[in-house]
């Protein structure tokens, strides 16, 4: 039964025809009211009297009257209630309860290009209701569904205004694009975060091959719709949400304080009480805890305020959205703002048209300070807790500073906006180790980075309905996107390794409009018990963009007016700024086309079989005109067990409810893997020599031209396959929910960027389909809803696993050793290789201590000296070849549980979200600076004596050995379990809110991201981890930005 | 009612099957030119050879757009194999692209052959491109271009075959479905089928070209002419080529044409320090030099099709190979170099310092240019202005003081890793080698130039191939010409051929001869001092010396072979004591006779059965397994 009354809810003409009164009095003899089981009056119920003509609808507070006799009885009904019989008995003002029909069956679920209900689905879509996430802390929809569904993982940053990934069963490729497809309202968008969790009605994650098929090529990580919500009908609603998130630093790594640190390294024998003397170190003074003197305590605020009515003809809903998020970094140098504003409506012109549009609109700022090598946030775990955080003596200075200061402009020192001649203060650098990053806090105040933007997103759409059983709909979609970033920094000094000594400058403007036009018809209709559905379509897309950056950079000066703050714009460049101007600008196109349609047929509700097709096609600079047309069907079908006359008759629906089994097999692509005309040879002008003298001719280069890249024309997109089969079951009355599915999900033909196979062939990357990745695994959910009395309790849970592994590279290259985090001199790398899981950590294996005399022992190939024979054995020195598979940053075990008890008034909510399986490779100890700052784990428990029985090694002998810090030991459990959420709330009686006009007002208090239980030392397992999108520096970690925990207060009014 | 319905219906199905949509997948691709229609004019020729030049620079003698971070791999494996070079660093295990070649102990390609290997066919690629697209020039520019060309591809084969024998011969641009073979393998007639052919075929090539297109120098005082090939440098190169397949006679036909050219001269002995800053750019003793040029336009690291500056320059070698100023007091050479502060990663060994102090005397501008006393560089005495300078600024203490002040000093306990008593100095990055137009780029870029070959090369390669000809006469002639312009206190009465290799030993230290020489010489030669210095390369990696200061770390019973500068505690501050950490994690170290020849780095092996390792190095086991054991 496609229903498209909820799938467009959309509607054109917005503002205007908002909010029509609905007038229906009528005469009474009996008079009533319907409320449903929380005394919440039910509008729009139907009233009928048994076995007349007569009835009527209840209004705005749930009243109706209707002429009946006394002895009458009336029949209720309204939507997803269980109709109710009462008898009149002379009664007037009667209160009827409908309770809620928890035949979630009859649930919609929405799909591409349709809608069904949720009994008659044969893939695998994973539901979740805008009530399920609407007080959490986030403000982004994509972190919103982490624990909420099973089967989708979701990567999280710490940092204001970062959003999270979202992985669909895995992860299918190499490539760096392995999120799912995003549609909006049917707007295929870039991203989720600027959607509020507030703002959604329903999110569905097509996770089977078949369910997302229907959107080919585009499809291979899986699709998420998201339906944003409209006016109900009836009275007109104002609510107003507020949310204050009083955010402080999450969990910290167990870094060395000032005593163990000393006590360690005059154990390395690298640092003598002497040098402490020397450099007039005072014990007992200075301790610095990094972490404190960077974050502290801050405020995150939201507003949401939304406006939403309609009627038979219509509905409208307007919202406006503002976040405020002042991170946890001391000072304004993380920030993220957003103001969001939402129009949907939908209006029924005549009986066979409607029409309808949704429009949201976004501007958002964003401050951000980065990871990974020389960054602000390596600073923190780096520099040693000798170092005090700000310095008010030349005296204090650290390594090399003195000279510096000493030469001309204090040889560029960074001195923090608080110094003056009067009372000088400079950053605290160190005496005991020069590092690339030297203070946070200086890192913190040069950098100079914003950016911001505006999205326009929006739709508008027609339906036709010639006959009840035929809707044509014509949908256009469009973005329009804009924004800019600006950066400026100054030269600066801190230590040899921390320095710049050039100003630079840059600025960019980003552009581009996104338009698709979709015309698809949709066919229902029953033949007895035979139900017949078909839909068929084409869209189109193109995407165009238009993007300039202008930078300048030199060590000479290179603004107007001293670069004060207001001179540091591009316009303010200086003679010497303009001759090292450089500017970028191409505009660039992309366009798409399918055709797609589908089949469904059902038989009594029993018997569900289903077909998908779609073809695509991409412009030429991602295939060639041979290669462009791609083919992507799939088949699913379906079983409902329960609906079985035998088993009926068998199984008592009160044991058993609902059984359904059901299978798949679908196929996708991915086809975001291909840009840039990767198959085409051409010449690339670019890059010079120069023949001439540059100092006495004033000679110019000249620009060199050569073929850009090794053609391959036969590129094609990535394809994945996938079998899913399922079981979904209720027992006890529907109380207890079970969903089962499995899957294997085979994508081949992954995009290699690599080195040809013959590097004589004189260029460094050729780009070929090579490569299988299976992902298979486990969605389980189970749910249990009940009540106590007054006291309404409900459990769900979900688990997921994963079990993923690289089939194939390429015959010619087994292994891909991907580039580790850059900068860093460690030996252990990812690596993507056959028979493991992608970017697996691939280093030494470490395999304890020798107990006499410490030494660090590894696995590694031993050869016997009498027979020849190699096996694998204790080593202490092993090689590269030893080196193995020491784990990897995924997760092969995700799972949610979320516990809600209502009882009056009040409810109480605990949502917790783990991880199982996920390896983290923390290298904060450095082999080659044994005096930067680190975990203190391996010096803890490290051998001291001989007969130690200790976990590490003698840390004398291995403190500058990089394979030891490459090595297993270096691996942590990333293993964790974090609640999300624990919430209580009060909703105060609407008899007492409703003298003041209030009809619903719901105070709480939450502590979000509260509790985290793991046994890793560093820093928070779910955010420690340096960014990559595809996955290559999962579980790296050298400092990230922490996650916060909040405390949460809020307030939800409805008037 | 109907009618609407059905005009609507119309018009849908219209637009659904309005395919014409599909023009709008072609989308032509913006700022790009087909290979087929490119190479056609003078213009485009200009445009190829740039690239040629631009490769060359970077893949075969910079640090390759193939990914050593802080290194030049063409440095690593010409230098560190060297006797006279040692591998430093924070300690061991720091720059071990430089230690494991510097002590012959990678049992497995080390990164910087894999790199080598690599950039030198990226370059390659790039000449054969312009040898082919325009093999019938239709200018006398597109004949220039080709014939110049062709000698960066001799240069490249040349490298090559020194390194691997006999590497692959791809003298054209390879399609897909070729597969590389040892030249020796390589059926084609022209492939050569030993080093000795190899080196005969850059030789002739190069005489080819010069013969063929190339132009000469214009005179000494033509910078541009150095900037270039020419036909001096394929003369040059041609006779380096001829006297590495021992064709002495060949050898010196080819470097007299270069001498007798008046194109080149060795420039004074007060400038011979300047050979490697910016002021010797195209001086006239460079025969061949890669020029660098900051190129603001150009992006940091790649532009468009091309490299940026930061790859053009060598980017942080210069901070490698200065002294780790974190081990001392007071960071030595800072305004000679403009802040950067090195990481120490080239030592000299004490012996040829020693030697090279015997021979030359102190007061030689040739040792003064090459490299610096501790205790003049601990106490700002080192007659080099800038150092100095910086240490003027000490409180005035005269030399007793300095030398009992702990102001001042080496205080790492671990001493300063793989360094005697005289550090380099010759390529420690100057302050102004970063400057160009009055702006310095950052003070971990150098912008002087790479150079290929020195007229003080010439000289020596015509003085042996004398010496190997009996005319130790005209020998002595260019030897005394190269101790005279040094300031050597050693200007020899006679010379032979041991006089002539300690002489280029002093000259060319650290210009990617030494070791190439030595291969050469122990198979030619049985002279004493061959033989030493060949013994000096199998201890390599057993004996890393620490350089200490007694003011901060005094010796300890646990310290091996202590020196002391002037013999005893008594007379030194500084002294040293030696480790050997490589062979305690279990390496062997030293070098062995299968170090003739680089092994080809598995990575390349693992993929082409076709291709044949190099003796005594292990082959792969195909496909990739991680069962490639240890020899």
């Amino acid at each position: 039964m496609w229903n498209f009354k909820s799938l467009q809810k959309p509607l054109v003409f917005l503002f205007l025809l908002c909010l029509f009164p609905l007038g229906a009095m009528a005469q009474s003899v009996v008079k009533g009211t319907v409320n449903d089981e929380a005394g919440e009056p039910i509008i729009g119920a139907s009233v009928k009297v048994q076995g007349t003509k007569t009835g009527a609808v209840t209004d705005f507070n749930g009243n109706f009257s209707v002429q009946a006799d006394a002895n009458a009885t009336l029949v209720v009904s309204y939507i997803g209630y269980t109709p109710a019989t009462v008898k009149v008995n002379g009664r007037n003002n009667i209160v009827i309860s409908l309770s809620e029909d928890s035949q979630t069956l009859s649930d919609v679920v929405v799909i591409g290009y349709g809608v069904q209900k949720k009994s008659d689905l044969t893939g695998a879509v994973a539901s979740l209701k805008g009530d399920d996430i609407k007080n959490l802390s986030t403000s982004d929809a994509g972190a919103a569904l982490q624990g909420k569904v099973t089967g989708v993982q979701i990567i999280n940053s710490g940092a204001p205004g970062a959003g999270a990934s979202i992985r669909v069963r895995g992860y299918s490729s190499n490539s760096g694009n392995l999120g799912p497809l995003l549609i909006v309202d049917g707007l295929k968008v870039d991203n989720i975060q600027y959607l509020d969790p507030s703002l959604i009605e329903s999110m569905e994650v097509l996770k089977d091959g078949a369910s997302a098929a229907i959107y080919g090529a585009q499809a291979g990580n899986g699709v998420v719709l998201i339906t944003t919500k409209n006016g109900s009908k009836g009275q007109a609603k104002v609510s107003y949400t507020f949310k204050a998130a009083s955010q402080s630093l999450g969990k910290k790594a167990e870094l060395f304080n000032a005593n163990d640190y000393i006590e360690y390294h005059k154990y390395l024998g690298d640092l003598v009480d002497a040098e402490l003397q020397e450099k007039a170190y005072k014990q007992g003074f200075v301790d610095t805890d990094w972490y404190d003197e960077v974050f502290t305590n801050s405020w995150s605020l939201q507003h949401n305020l939304t406006v939403e009515g309609g009627n038979d003809k219509g509905h409208f809903l307007a919202g406006l959205g503002i976040v405020d998020n002042d991170g946890i970094v001391r000072g304004d140098k993380d920030t993220y703002k957003r103001f969001t504003g939402q129009v949907n409506a939908d209006y029924k012109i005549y009986k066979w048209l409607t029409v309808s549009s949704n429009t949201s609109i976004e501007k958002w700022k964003r401050k951000s300070l980065g990871d990974g090598y020389g960054s602000f946030l390596n600073a923190v775990v780096s520099i040693d807790p000798l170092t005090p955080a700000y310095i008010y003596d030349t005296a204090d200075f650290g390594m090399n500073l003195a000279a510096a200061w000493e030469s001309e402009n204090h040889g560029n020192i960074l001195l923090p906006p608080s110094y003056t001649e009067e009372n000088p203060v400079w950053y605290g650098t160190s005496k005991y180790v020069e590092d690339a990053t030297a203070n946070p806090l200086a890192q913190r105040d040069r950098s100079n980075s914003t950016s911001e933007g505006i999205n326009v997103r929006g739709s508008l759409a027609a339906n036709i309905i010639p006959f009840d059983f035929l809707t044509i709909t014509s949908r256009l979609g469009y973005r329009i996107s804009q924004s800019n970033g600006h950066n400026y920094s100054e030269p600066y000094y801190l230590s040899s390794m921390a320095h710049a000594d050039g100003y630079s400058i840059s600025a960019n403007t980003n552009a581009s409009l996104y338009y698709q036009w979709e015309n698809f018809a949709n066919f229902n209709k029953q033949f007895g018990k035979h139900n017949v559905g078909a839909m068929a379509g084409m869209s189109f897309t193109k995407n165009h963009w238009d993007n300039t950056s202008a930078s300048s950079s030199d060590t000479g000066m290179i603004l107007r007016g001293e670069a004060a703050p207001n001179f540091r714009y591009i316009d303010c460049l200086n003679a010497n700024g303009i001759s090292h101007l450089s500017a970028g600008n191409a505009p660039g196109d992309a366009t798409e086309l399918a055709y797609f349609g589908r089949l469904s047929y059902s038989f009594d509700d029993r018997y569900f079989l289903q077909v998908n097709f779609r073809a695509d096609a991409f412009d030429s600079s991602k295939l060639t005109k041979e290669n462009r047309w791609g083919y992507f069907p799939s088949f699913s079908a379906g079983w409902t067990i329960s609906n079985e006359p035998f088993f009926k008759k068998a199984v008592s629906t009160d044991a058993v409810s609902f059984l359904k089994i059901r299978g798949s097999w679908g196929r996708n692509g991915n086809v975001n893997i291909l840009s840039g005309y990767k198959y085409n040879p051409t010449i690339s002008l670019g890059g010079y020599y120069d023949f001439t003298d540059q100092y006495t001719a004033g000679g110019a280069a000249t620009e060199g031209g050569k073929p850009s890249i090794l053609a391959n024309p036969d590129l094609t997109w990535e394809t994945s396959e996938q079998i899913d089969l399922g079981i979904d079951a209720r027992f006890l009355n529907n109380r207890l929910s079970f969903g089962l599915d499995w899957y294997r999900k085979m994508t081949k033909d992954l995009l290699i960027d690599m080195e040809p196979v013959y590097p004589e062939i004189g260029f460094q990357n050729s780009t070929l389909n090579s490569g299988e990745v299976l992902n298979t695994g486990f969605d389980i959910e189970l749910g249990w809803r009940d009540h106590v009395g007054d006291l309404k309790y409900g459990i769900m849970t979900n688990f997921s696993t994963l079990k993923n592994e690289v089939k194939k590279v390429n015959a010619a290259l087994p292994r891909i050793n991907g580039q580790g985090p850059s900068g860093f001199n460690n030996k252990l790398g990812p690596c993507f290789e056959e028979g493991h899981p992608i970017w697996y950590f691939r280093g030494f294996e470490y395999a304890g201590v020798d107990p006499e005399t410490g030494k660090a022992l590894y696995y590694g190939a031993v050869t016997d000296e009498v027979t020849g024979e190699t096996t694998r054995g204790i080593v202490d020195a092993p090689t590269d070849d030893d080196k193995t598979d020491l784990g990897c940053g995924i997760p092969t075990f995700t799972y949610g549980v979320t516990l809600n008890l209502e009882y009056k008034g009040f409810d109480f909510t605990v949502f917790g979200t783990g991880a199982y399986g996920n390896k983290i490779y923390n290298f904060m100890v450095s082999a080659d600076r044994p005096r930067i700052n680190g975990i203190d784990v391996y010096w803890q428990d490290s051998w001291k004596n001989p007969g130690d029985n200790s976990k590490y090694p003698d840390m004398k002998q291995v403190a500058t050995d990089w394979t030891f810090f490459s090595s297993s030991a270096c691996i942590f459990s990333g293993a964790y379990f974090k609640f999300k959420q624990i919430q209580l709330g009060y909703t105060i009686p609407s008899k007492i809110t409703k003298k003041f006009l209030v009809s619903q007002l719901r105070l709480y208090a939450s502590l979000d991201d509260y509790f985290t239980i793991t046994s890793y030392p560093g820093a928070d397992p779910e955010t420690a981890s340096l960014g990559s999108d595809n996955g290559r520096l999962r579980g790296f970690d050298n400092g990230t930005y922490p996650t916060s925990k909040k405390i949460v207060f809020g307030v939800n009014v409805t008037f | 009612m109907k009618k609407i319905v059905f005009s609507m219906l119309a018009l849908v199905a219209g637009a659904a099957a309005f395919t014409s949509c599909e023009d709008q997948l072609d989308i032509p691709q913006k700022a790009a030119l087909t290979t087929e229609t490119y190479y056609q004019t003078d213009k485009d020729a200009m445009a190829a050879l740039a690239s040629a030049y631009e490769n060359f620079q970077v893949n075969t003698v910079g640090r390759t757009t193939l990914g050593p971070g802080i290194y030049t791999p063409a440095r690593v494996l010409a230098n560190h194999p060297g006797d006279d070079v040692n591998y430093g660093g924070q300690c061991y295990g720091d720059h071990e692209f430089g230690g494991s070649v510097d002590e012959f102990r990678f049992l497995h390609t080390p990164e910087a052959i894999n790199y080598h290997y690599k950039g030198i066919y990226l370059s390659l690629f790039c000449d054969n491109i312009v040898i082919e697209k325009f093999a019938e020039p239709a200018s006398d520019f597109q004949k220039q271009a080709v014939a110049e060309a062709r000698v960066l591809r001799a240069y490249n084969f040349f490298l090559l075959a020194c390194y691997w024998g006999t590497p692959p011969f791809v003298d054209h641009t390879m399609t897909t479905s070729e597969v590389p073979t040892n030249s020796e393998y390589d059926a084609r007639p022209e492939a050569p089928k030993s080093q000795q052919e190899y080196f005969l075929w850059v030789a002739q090539e190069c005489e080819k070209a010069a013969a063929e297109g190339l132009i000469e120098r214009k005179s000494a005082d033509d910078k541009e002419g150095a900037y270039r090939v020419t036909k001096g440098f394929a003369y040059a190169l041609a006779g380096k080529a001829y006297m590495f397949a021992g064709e002495w006679d060949k050898a010196k036909q080819c470097l007299k044409k270069v001498i007798d050219s008046g194109k080149y001269a060795l420039v004074p002995g007060d400038q011979f320090m300047d050979q490697f800053h910016i002021q010797g750019d195209g001086s006239p003793e460079k025969i061949f030099e890669v020029n660098i040029r900051y190129n603001a336009a150009a992006g940091e690291w790649s532009s468009g099709g091309g490299m940026g500056w930061n790859n053009h320059s060598t980017w942080m070698e210069p901070q490698c190979f200065q002294i780790r100023s974190d081990k001392f007091k007071k960071p030595p050479l800072n305004a000679y170099t403009d802040k950067v502060a090195g990481w120490g990663s080239i030592g000299l060994p004490k012996w040829y310092a020693d030697e090279f102090v015997e021979n030359d005397g102190l007061e030689s501008k040739r040792l003064n240019a090459t490299m610096v006393n501790i205790e003049n560089l601990v106490y700002g005495e080192t007659g080099i202005d800038l150092i100095d300078t910086y240490y003027s600024k000490l409180p005035s203490m005269s030399h007793a003081d300095k030398v009992a002040s702990t102001a001042i000093g080496i205080n790492a306990q671990d001493g300063h890793y793989g360094q005697t008593f005289w550090v380099p100095l010759k390529h420690i990055v100057r302050a102004g080698d970063a400057v160009e137009d009055g702006s310095s780029y950052s003070s971990v870029h150098r912008l002087n130039n790479i150079i290929i070959m020195r007229y003080a090369e010439v000289l020596l390669n015509y003085a042996e191939c004398c010496l190997r000809t009996g005319d130790a006469a005209t020998a002595k002639t260019y030897i005394n010409q190269i101790q005279e312009r040094a300031g050597s206190k050693t200007i020899s009465g006679s010379v032979d051929l041991v006089t002539l290799k300690k002489e280029k030993s002093y000259e060319m230290w650290f210009e990617g001869c030494r070791y190439q020489d030595l291969l050469r010489w122990s198979k030619l030669d049985s002279d004493q001092y061959t033989k030493d210095c060949m013994e000096h390369l199998k201890k390599q990696g057993t004996h890393i010396p620490h350089l200490y200061d007694k003011l901060f770390r005094a010796p300890e019973a646990s310290d091996v072979d202590v020196i002391w500068q002037y013999g005893s505690e008594s007379n030194s501050r500084f002294w040293i004591g030696h480790t050997h950490e490589a062979q305690d994690a279990g390496f062997e170290v030293g070098w062995q006779e299968k170090h003739r020849l680089f092994p080809y780095p598995t990575t390349v092996l693992e993929n082409n059965p076709e291709l044949h390792q190099n003796p005594g190095w292990p082959a792969p086991t195909f496909g990739g397994g991680d069962s490639d054991s240890a020899e």
